[in-house]
């Protein structure tokens, strides 16, 4: 009885955040905000800075509460079955919260023992080889750099093999190199730990390499959802061109190409059409037969990134 | 229970003796302790050891009073300073578990240092004050050791309430400091009243309920109310637990930004 109820359902998403919504002071924080992200996946959880991820993550791991909507783990309401809902979670808000008088070692007993279900030897020194912290373990957190604290909070959020992981801006304070470490070991524990994993950003190039599929939230509302994977080449493209303007052919190249769907970007003689990636190379060719002058041709940004970049500018506003 | 209680109070009493403070205040006590010693031993000719362990405790239990007191606020401010009462709360574990497992941690603690307190200054007092003539047993020093504690565990407690109310250190000690002072001038004023006898600060020092002069020392009748020892007891028990029922409700509600 006991067993069945505790038991990870594997029919339900690893989480359902269902119209959840957070009030403070009289602003709408989060607004009826919906997604659900499956085990295996990697879910980029993108929107400019103040846009309400952490807010989000916070009510996700019940540290705060919500006004309305349901938020479930595994099918748990995190509402109404904290429990089991946070057995089921590991996660990161904000910074890893690591005691800094103790040592690695003694900060991942610390989240063992308050863990449900006993955490042995064996599983520690499993996360620590993983996160690649062996050498270090037994120093006092105090002496980490920021990429091995990072490495360490990771290792305590997946030490009891939850079936989702949150990582609120995991990037942040980690060089490129760091990001491609964190991105393989991420991709790792997605695929043998059949996690879902949910990461934060602010910044798109930072993680779509890394996800599957990414939500852009902007104001605590959501705003759009799409699928990264390899195979997504329906994608729409930002294809850009730029002239050898002259002034004598200026008039008659704007019209050509005004005809073809380019719209103009500045005066500087650059273009750009909105295209699917496998016309690219017909478009040029075309382009080259009509004799147009080009200066130089590039896919300039995915219809993913323009959206996102619109959006954090005028967050910045 | 065990299975519940016994990992988050492990961890908890890491933290406290991770840090040099708590091993400090032991090493302290018992330098304390040695210290009152040789000064019996050149002032008095009739104290023994076990008069020595009284005379030890009459001070040394408003240093453990004050450090306790610190140290329970310390235990949540800390958690709220660094962030790691994120950590506390994201786990599968009550709040109230949680609560209990740092109140518990401190009492461990306050407990180490009335016992060591005790044995060193019988120890102190056995090499240096061998021919002791003031007629305490030891199971006066007991006795007297024992009652200290209503007073500890329930400041401890109250010190923790104060301690996640207002997350801070300076606010727990003043109110604890006010109310231990406040607290017995107001019962003996109000000691003819009936009503007076609900009041927790009546019966913090139990020492007034039992028989022997001995042990009763300076404690006067006023402040003891007219109910037995145990019903004292039991009221300092009920305070105490209202105390960590309010500090694990507060704690529960309250949202963590
Ligand atoms: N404690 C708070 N009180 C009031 N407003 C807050 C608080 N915390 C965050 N906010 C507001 O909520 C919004 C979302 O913040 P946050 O979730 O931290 O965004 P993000 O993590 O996406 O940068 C911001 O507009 C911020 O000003
Ligand atoms: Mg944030």
């Amino acid at each position: 009885m006991a067993n069945r109820e505790t038991a990870v359902r594997a029919d339900k998403p690893a989480i359902e955040v269902i119209g959840a919504t957070k009030v403070l002071n009289g602003r709408k924080i989060i607004d009826r905000l919906s997604f659900s992200v499956e085990r295996g996946e990697i879910y980029g959880f993108l929107g400019p800075n103040g846009a309400g991820k952490t807010t989000t993550i916070r009510m996700m791991v019940g540290l705060i509460r919500m006004n309305e909507g349901d938020i479930r783990i595994q099918g748990h309401s995190i509402r109404t079955d904290r429990k089991r809902a946070l057995a089921e979670v590991g996660a990161i808000v904000e910074n890893p919260e690591l005691y800094r008088y103790l040592t690695g070692r003694q900060n991942l007993q610390q989240y063992a023992n308050l863990c449900e279900r006993p955490i042995d030897r064996q599983r520690i020194d499993e996360v620590i080889r993983l996160v690649r912290l062996e050498d270090a373990i037994d120093r006092k957190v105090r002496t980490y750099s920021l990429g091995m604290r990072q490495r360490l909070g990771i290792a305590q959020a997946i030490l009891h093999r939850p079936s989702l992981l949150l990582l609120d801006e995991p990037t942040n304070g980690l060089d490129p190199a760091g990001i491609r470490e964190l991105r393989d070991y991420l991709r790792q524990l997605a695929r043998e730990e059949n996690m879902a994993i949910v990461v934060s950003s602010h910044l798109l190039s930072e993680i779509e390499l890394l996800c599957d599929r990414v939500i852009i939230i902007q104001k605590g509302r959501f705003v759009a959802e799409r699928t990264l994977k390899e195979e997504a080449t329906t994608d729409v493209l930002s294809f850009e061109i730029e002239l050898a303007e002259s002034d004598e052919n200026k008039d008659r190249m704007a019209q050509h190409l005004e005809s073809r769907g380019f719209e103009k970007v500045d005066d500087s003689g650059r273009w750009t059409i909105p295209i699917r990636k496998e016309h690219v190379p017909a478009l040029i060719e075309s382009l080259v037969q009509d004799r147009v002058p080009l200066m130089q041709a590039r896919i300039r940004t995915t219809a993913l990134e323009d959206l996102f970049l619109r959006l954090t500018e005028e967050g910045i506003r | 229970m065990r299975r519940i209680l016994f990992p988050l109070l492990r961890n908890e009493l890491t933290k406290l003796f991770a840090r040099p403070r708590s091993v400090m205040f032991l090493v302290f006590l018992a330098a304390f302790a040695v210290i009152s010693g040789i000064i019996a031993e050149k002032t008095t000719s009739v104290m023994g050891a076990y008069g020595l362990a009284i005379r030890t405790l009459d001070i040394g239990r408003y240093f453990v009073l004050a450090f306790t007191v610190v140290l329970a606020a310390q235990t949540i401010a800390d958690e709220f300073r660094d962030g790691t009462i994120k950590l506390l709360l994201i786990r599968p574990r009550s709040r109230g578990a949680i609560m209990l497992s740092k109140w518990g941690a401190v009492v461990t603690l306050l407990c180490m240092s009335l016992l060591l307190l005790l044995l060193a200054s019988l120890a102190v007092g056995v090499l240096l004050l061998p021919r002791g003539t003031d007629g305490y047993t030891l199971w006066v020093v007991i006795r007297v050791y024992l009652y200290t504690l209503p007073n500890l565990l329930f400041y401890v407690g109250l010190s923790l309430l104060v301690g996640v109310l207002t997350a801070s250190v300076p606010l727990s000690i003043t109110l604890v400091v006010i109310l231990n002072f406040m607290g017995s001038t107001f019962t003996r004023l109000a000691s003819g009243y009936p009503w007076s006898q609900w009041l927790v600060f009546r019966h913090l020092d139990l020492r007034g309920h039992d028989p022997s002069l001995l042990v009763r020392g300076t404690v006067d009748d006023a402040t003891v109310g007219w109910l037995p020892l145990t019903e004292s007891a039991a009221i300092v028990v009920v305070y105490l637990i209202v105390c960590l029922a309010v500090t694990a409700y507060v704690f529960g509600r309250k949202e963590v930004k």
